[in-house]
Order: structure tokens, then C-alpha cells, then sequence
């Protein structure tokens, strides 16, 4: 189920981008190139991991102008910037797009490859936190209005008597709220829950759901 | 009869009265003499007369025939006689006469005419005459109205000045002094003072008694104010020059001072009188003397002004920086005798000058930089893009090996390394370029190899002074011209001349030498340049022609590569050599012009 990290390579020279395939197969990851940032942004999958790797100066779309359209669709692959001659301004420009980092040619032995595992590892990271978030936000979603009611009052630390007093119910309805609550969102504690749901930030408590 | 006689007597001693009287009267021994002739024959003819009427009958002892004709042969000769005398008296008296007139209307003509005043007076100090001159300056229409007066008495005259005449009149009167050209003011009719040099005199008698006072005075005021024009002048004069910043002085073409001001003294610690009347020789060593009367005898010999500016050692021991003008100074047939010179300090201002320099230069240089920047980030990324390849695959290539175990892939790892670190070694490369100047487009035209050593020369004139180096040129005459593009072969020479003047700097002391040679080398034209520094490296000489190999801190590695690249362009060749006693050689030829007649065999 778990796809594998992907180093999609953008350089509009083929033996620069040969290369880097071949650095990053030396790795251990999987690469993919593109003779364009059309190319690549016409194909790409946002839902497949790894890092881009993305010459500055290319024939048609620059790196930078590939940086600001992952930006505006909403793309958090990370992004190595590769430039024959890196100034200050450019550098700014880059990192405020994004860029995990700003290479000059010829790296230096070991610095593009650590910079890609880097990458590499900060878009796993990140996708498996935004995967446990989603997980956690789908079985929230499966709450009923009265078991959001009651998990919202558990978050704030009460006890099962005091739940069915302030919401007037039984303290046996309660409990099998609960525990319907705590089997949905699959924790074991309290403690459990209010860490699951820390993760997700936000919650929408007014459910439209009835029972 | 004695009556008679008795009044012959009477009457000759009365005529010898008459006679004598006559003779104080005229003053004169020949009418003397004539009148008592006359009457010594009236008396005679009278007593004849009287005796013969007296004694009528009687026989005379003279009336004898003989005695008779003698005595009318003596009366008529001696009447004719007096006839002639007196005639001749009359008419010397006449000429003397009017000698007289004459001389007295000519004096009368000079003393209307002279332009000097002229008055006499009399003991008492009034005024016995004048001559019109005075008359008029005194206001009065002619010279009689002003007789019987005093100077006190005369309006226009200002009493204090009229007390210092009559000390002056009593002086000469009373003790008979004489003042010959006493300098006075003279008070005139108009009102204005005038100044005169008046000369006094006694006026003195036959007797040779002062009986007055003669004066003449003449005007001296435009004389007096031309003076003090002058004065004025040369007041202004001398201190305009001596408070001018600058020095000022004039020597002839041997060299010696006629003049210089107090500044010049000032600069060379030296009086006035030790410099002027001296030569050159004695105020500067030899060898700059003979330089600036080298220049002053181009003056001379060309008319022109001369502006020069030269460094000038003082007394001090330091140098400073003078700017210079010599001017011709001309005599009235127009030749120049002597040159005048006004030089001034102009160090301060020469220092700031190449402060400014310098600062032009870096900032030509980052100028420079900056543009190759630009340049180099366009082929940087063309050229980079195989580079960073390179890079990639071989660092690939070590971490695939390094995964695996044995000997040969150890070598191998070995090789990638250094594929990775040569590829990283020219991205180095690429950045140095930045010193790189742009090539302009070459032009090729004729050069003479002498004139672009003397102006590269002038170029790196500042780096030579900055490294105190003396220069010898031993440049062949009539060299053969070579065909090249004089900009690119003017930067070799530069580049050489720099280097050399850097080696001489090694030295810790003087004399910091370098020398620029030329001469025919069968087709060619060779240039040396050489320098008495510390020498060469022991080993890689050639190494000193390639790109970025430098033996300086701070060199680029770049300038000996260059002209490398420029002379054999021009199908010359560069090279260097160590010097037999000290110090580097550096050489490049250059193929005569085929043109030029005086190719080489």
C-alpha cells in the first residue's frame, strides 16, 4: 500500500539529468526525468512521494516559475534547486518559494546526495503525519452528534456522572457512548483520544449527523 | 709876447686837465692819447697863430721855410692821424654797443623763454625782478608788477612757505651761502603746491658785496609724482612676489641667479645674496642641475614658455612635486637673456591626485569584475552543465563501489574521486575568470617597438616612483617596425614593467633597476625587460606563463598568461631567464613588419 519515494529530476540538459539518475539510483531511490517543468507538471501525481530536483536556468519554464506553480496547486514536494552560479538574491528568492535548499554546479561529492535523502525524508515525514491526520479526522467523521457531544466533554476532563448531569442523560447512556467512542476512534484511554485528536487541530464539534 | 706865452702855458695845463679828466671819463688809453694830441696841436697852431699876430714884423725862430713845411708836415700828419684813431674808436664803440644791445635782449629771450623761474632781490628780501615764467606762475601778468614786493606780500603764497624762502634769502644774503638744488614747494597763483628743486645764489657787486639774491627753481612735480608711481610700482611689485605662494627667480644661460624672491630662499634654507650671483650648480646636485638647465636652454633656444611638472629634492631631504613655467626675458633687440621661472608646491595636491588614481582603478577594476560577472554567469551555466555531470556520475560511481568490496574497485574509487574533485577544480576555474578583461576586437596597424616602450613607461610612471626605480633604456635607433595590435602589445609591456618594478620591491635597498632593451634578432624585434629583484624560481620557470599559476600573495596568476596569449597571437614568442649576476630577464619577439625596408637578414 505504501508507494515508494520518487526523485523526479527536471533539467533540460540529458546528461545532467542522466546523472542525477544515476546518483540517485546509487541511493537506493527511484528517479523519474524531465526534459521540462512542463513536462513534469503535466504528469506529476501529487499523491507520490519524494523530492524534486530542478535545474534554475531551462528553456521554457525556470526553476523558480516550476517553484511558484507547485506552490499555487497546493504541492509540498520538496524542492532542490540546482544553479550554475548562485547569488544572494536568487538564493532569497528560491527559499522563499520553498526550497529546501539552493545547490551551485558542480556540487561538491556527497552534498546532492545528501540533500535529496534529506528531501526525501522530510516528504516521507510529512506524508505520514498528513496520512495519521486524515486517518483520524475519517473516524472522527464517524461520531455521532451525541458521541461528539460526550468526546468534546471528555476532552475537557470530566467524569461520566458529571457528563450525564450536565447533558441530563443517563449515566449508563453515557457510558456506552463512550465506549462506542473510544471502539470508532480506536484508542484504549482518554489519554489516547485528546493525543489523536491534538494531531488533527480543528475540530467541527457541530455535527449534522442525528442519531 | 710873454703874455702870450704866459697863456699858451694856461691854457696847455688846462688841456692837460680836460685831457686827464677825459681820460677817467672814457677810460680809454687811445682817446686819451688823443685828446691830449689834439690839444698839444691846438696849443701849437694857437701859439703860432698868437705869435705871429702877436708879434707882426718879427722874425720868428720857426718861421723859417724849413721849420714851417715840418711843422704843417707834422700838424696835417698828425690831424690825419687823429682822424683815423678816432673813426676807428667811434666805430669800435658802435659794435661794442650794440654787442651790448644784443647780449642784453638775448639774455632778456632766455629768461622769457627757459622753463625755469628766475628772480632776483634785493637785500631786503623784494623781489628786484623776475622773468615771466615766475610772473604768471605767481599770478601777475608781467614781470615789473612784481618788483618792490615781498614773498609775504605776494597773495598766493602760503606764509608758512614764504618764512621757509626768506630763511633760505637770509642765508645766501647774510652769509653769503650758495644752495644748488634744494628740493622746496612752491605755492602757485592756482592753488596747487608745486614741487621744484630751486638753486640760490648771492647776488654780489663789482666790488663783490652781496647786494641781493639770485634764484632759479625749476618743476619737479610730474618727475616727483612719476617717482612715486614708481615707487608705488615696486611696492606693488615686491609684494606681490614676495607674498605670491610661489617661487619666483630668473637665471641667465649659464645658469647663474639674477633674482629670486624670499620664498625660493625659504625653500632652499639659503640667504638671498648666497643664491643670486651663484650658478645652479651650487643649489642642486649635478645631475638635476644639468636636467633643468637642459630644459632652461630649451627656453633660450626656443622663445616659447615652457610648463613642466617634475619632483624637486629641498634641503630638507624631502621631495616635493612642483609645477613649473619658464618664461622668456627678453632684452630690447628682443633676444632672450635670461629665463624666468614660477614654480609651486603641488605635492599635496599630486598625493590626492593619486589617492584619487588609485581609487579610479579599484573601482575600474570592481568595474571589471562586475561586468565579467555578468559574462560569467552566461557561460557558466554552459560550461557547468558537463561539470556537474562529471560530478554526478562519478560520486555515483564511488558510492555504488564503495558498496562493494575489492581491490580494483578500490582504485576505482580512488579515480572517481578525482573526476569529482578535477570537475570541482574547473567550476574554480570558471569563477577566477572573473578577471578576465573583455577583448576588444584587434586592430593590427605598423608600430614602432621604441615609442610604445616609452609610452607604456609614462603609464606605469606612478608604480615606478611608488618603487623608487630607475630606469635605463638602451633602445637601438632606426628599429624596424612590426605589424601588431599596439593596445594588446602595450598591456605585455605594461604586465613586464609591473612585474619587474614588484621584484625590485623585494629588495630592501636601492638602487631598485630595471632596464628596457631593444634590438634586431634576425627577422624579429626583441624587447627585454629585466630587473635586479630576487630572480626566479628555482624550478617550473614555464609554469610562470600559465593561467592562475602565480608566485605573488595576491597576484591572479593571470598577466604573464596573457601575454603569452597576446605575443604568440601575433606570432611572437615570450620567454624568461635568470640574470648572471642577479635578477630576471623577461623577453618577447615580434616578427618584423614584411614591409619595412629595414627587415633583417
Amino acid at each position: 500500500m505504501e508507494i515508494e519515494p520518487t526523485v523526479f529530476i527536471v533539467d533540460d540538459d540529458p546528461a545532467a539529468r542522466q546523472s542525477v539518475s544515476a546518483l540517485t539510483e546509487s541511493m537506493g531511490l527511484l528517479a523519474e526525468t524531465f526534459a521540462s517543468a512542463e513536462t513534469f507538471l503535466e504528469t506529476y501525481n501529487p499523491d507520490r512521494p519524494g523530492c524534486l530536483v530542478t535545474d534554475y536556468r531551462m528553456v521554457g519554464m525556470s526553476g523558480l516559475e516550476l517553484q511558484e506553480a507547485l506552490v499555487c496547486n497546493k504541492i509540498t514536494l520538496p524542492v532542490i534547486v540546482i544553479t550554475a552560479y548562485a547569488d544572494v538574491p536568487l538564493a532569497v528568492d528560491a527559499m522563499k518559494r520553498g526550497a529546501i535548499t539552493l545547490l551551485e554546479k558542480p556540487c561538491h561529492e556527497n552534498e546532492l546526495v545528501s540533500n535529496i535523502r534529506r528531501a526525501v525524508e522530510m516528504d516521507v515525514c510529512n506524508r505520514q503525519e498528513h496520512a495519521h491526520v486524515q486517518q483520524i479526522q475519517e473516524r472522527l467523521a464517524t461520531l455521532s452528534n451525541g458521541e461528539l457531544v460526550v468526546t468534546k466533554l471528555l476532552l475537557a476532563g470530566k467524569m461520566n456522572k458529571n457528563i450525564a448531569r450536565e447533558l441530563d442523560l443517563g449515566l449508563r447512556t453515557v457510558e456506552l457512548r463512550r465506549h462506542q467512542i473510544m471502539k470508532k476512534m480506536e484508542v484504549d484511554s482518554v489519554a489516547q483520544l485528546v493525543k489523536a485528536l491534538l494531531a488533527v487541530g480543528d475540530i467541527d464539534w457541530t455535527g449534522d449527523k442525528t442519531d | 709876447m710873454h703874455f702870450v706865452l704866459l697863456l699858451a702855458i694856461l691854457f696847455s695845463f688846462a688841456a692837460t686837465g680836460v685831457a686827464f679828466l677825459l681820460c677817467r671819463k672814457i677810460r680809454d688809453w687811445r682817446l686819451t692819447a688823443l685828446a691830449v694830441l689834439i690839444l698839444v696841436l691846438a696849443f701849437q697852431q694857437t701859439y703860432v697863430l698868437l705869435a705871429h699876430r702877436a708879434l707882426p714884423g718879427t722874425v720868428q725862430p720857426t718861421s723859417s721855410s724849413w721849420s714851417r713845411t715840418w711843422t704843417e708836415l707834422v700838424a696835417s700828419t698828425m690831424a690825419l692821424l687823429m682822424v683815423m684813431v678816432l673813426s676807428s674808436i667811434l666805430r669800435e664803440r658802435e659794435r661794442s654797443e650794440r654787442d651790448v644791445k644784443s647780449n642784453s635782449e638775448l639774455l632778456s629771450q632766455i629768461l622769457r623763454y627757459i622753463p625755469h623761474s628766475v628772480f632776483w632781490k634785493d637785500r631786503n628780501f623784494r623781489f628786484l625782478g623776475c622773468n615771466d615764467n615766475l610772473a604768471r606762475m605767481l599770478g601777475f601778468d608781467r614781470p615789473e608788477d612784481l618788483i618792490g614786493k615781498s614773498d609775504f606780500e605776494l597773495p598766493s603764497i602760503d606764509p608758512e612757505l614764504a618764512r621757509n624762502y626768506r630763511e633760505a634769502d637770509r642765508d645766501v644774503i647774510r652769509a653769503g651761502h650758495s644752495f644748488i638744488n634744494l628740493e622746496e614747494k612752491i605755492s602757485q597763483a592756482d592753488g596747487t603746491l608745486m614741487d621744484a628743486v630751486t638753486s640760490k645764489v648771492p647776488l654780489r657787486d663789482e666790488k663783490g658785496t652781496v647786494i641781493g639774491v639770485l634764484g632759479i627753481f625749476f618743476d619737479i612735480t610730474e618727475r616727483k609724482r612719476a617717482e612715486q608711481a614708481l615707487r608705488e610700482s615696486q611696492h606693488l611689485y615686491h609684494s606681490l612676489v614676495e607674498s605670491l605662494p610661489q617661487c619666483i627667480f630668473r637665471r641667465d644661460r649659464a645658469g647663474n641667479y639674477t633674482f629670486v624672491n624670499q620664498r625660493y630662499c625659504d625653500l632652499h634654507l639659503k640667504a638671498y645674496d648666497e643664491i643670486v650671483g651663484h650658478t645652479i650648480h651650487e643649489l642642486y646636485p649635478a645631475e638635476i642641475s644639468k636636467r633643468i638647465l637642459d630644459s632652461d636652454l630649451g627656453v633660450f633656444e626656443t622663445g616659447e614658455t615652457f610648463h613642466t611638472v617634475r619632483w624637486l629634492p629641498t634641503r630638507s631631504g624631502k621631495a616635493i612635486r612642483v609645477q613649473v613655467i619658464k618664461t622668456p626675458v627678453r632684452d630690447e633687440q628682443d633676444r632672450t637673456v635670461e629665463v624666468q621661472g614660477v614654480f609651486w608646491d603641488i605635492t599635496e595636491q599630486h598625493h590626492s591626485e593619486e589617492k584619487l588614481r588609485e581609487r579610479d582603478e579599484t573601482l575600474a577594476h570592481v568595474t571589471r569584475l562586475t561586468t565579467m560577472g555578468e559574462m560569467v554567469a552566461g557561460i557558466a551555466h554552459e560550461i557547468n552543465q558537463p561539470l556537474y555531470a562529471i560530478a554526478n556520475f562519478a560520486t555515483a560511481s564511488s558510492r555504488v563501489l564503495e558498496s562493494d568490496d575489492g581491490n580494483t574497485q578500490n582504485r576505482l574509487l580512488e579515480w572517481n574521486r578525482k573526476i569529482s574533485q578535477q570537475a570541482n577544480r574547473a567550476g574554480d576555474i570558471l569563477r577566477r575568470l572573473a578577471a578576465f578583461t573583455k577583448k576588444s576586437p584587434v586592430q593590427n596597424t605598423r608600430v614602432d617597438l621604441n615609442h610604445l616602450v616609452r609610452e607604456s613607461l609614462e603609464l606605469v610612471g606612478l608604480d615606478a616612483r611608488r618603487h623608487h626605480v630607475k630606469h635605463q633604456l638602451k633602445l637601438v635607433n632606426d628599429l624596424p617596425h612590426v605589424q601588431a595590435d599596439a593596445i594588446q602589445i602595450q598591456q605585455v609591456l605594461v604586465n613586464l614593467l609591473r612585474n619587474a618594478y614588484e621584484a625590485t620591491a623585494h629588495l630592501s635597498s636601492p638602487p631598485h633597476e630595471v632596464s628596457v632593451r631593444s634590438h634586431v634578432m634576425q627577422n624579429n624585434v626583441q624587447i627585454s625587460v629585466s630587473d635586479n629583484g630576487p630572480g626566479l624560481p628555482d624550478q617550473d620557470v614555464d609554469k610562470l606563463f600559465e593561467t592562475f599559476y602565480t608566485t605573488k600573495p595576491d597576484g591572479m596568476g593571470m598577466g604573464l598568461s596573457i601575454a603569452r596569449t597576446i605575443v604568440e597571437s601575433h606570432g611572437g614568442k615570450i620567454w624568461t631567464q635568470a640574470n648572471p649576476d642577479r635578477g630576471a630577464t623577461f623577453s618577447f619577439l615580434l616578427p618584423i613588419d614584411s614591409g619595412d625596408r629595414r627587415l633583417g637578414n
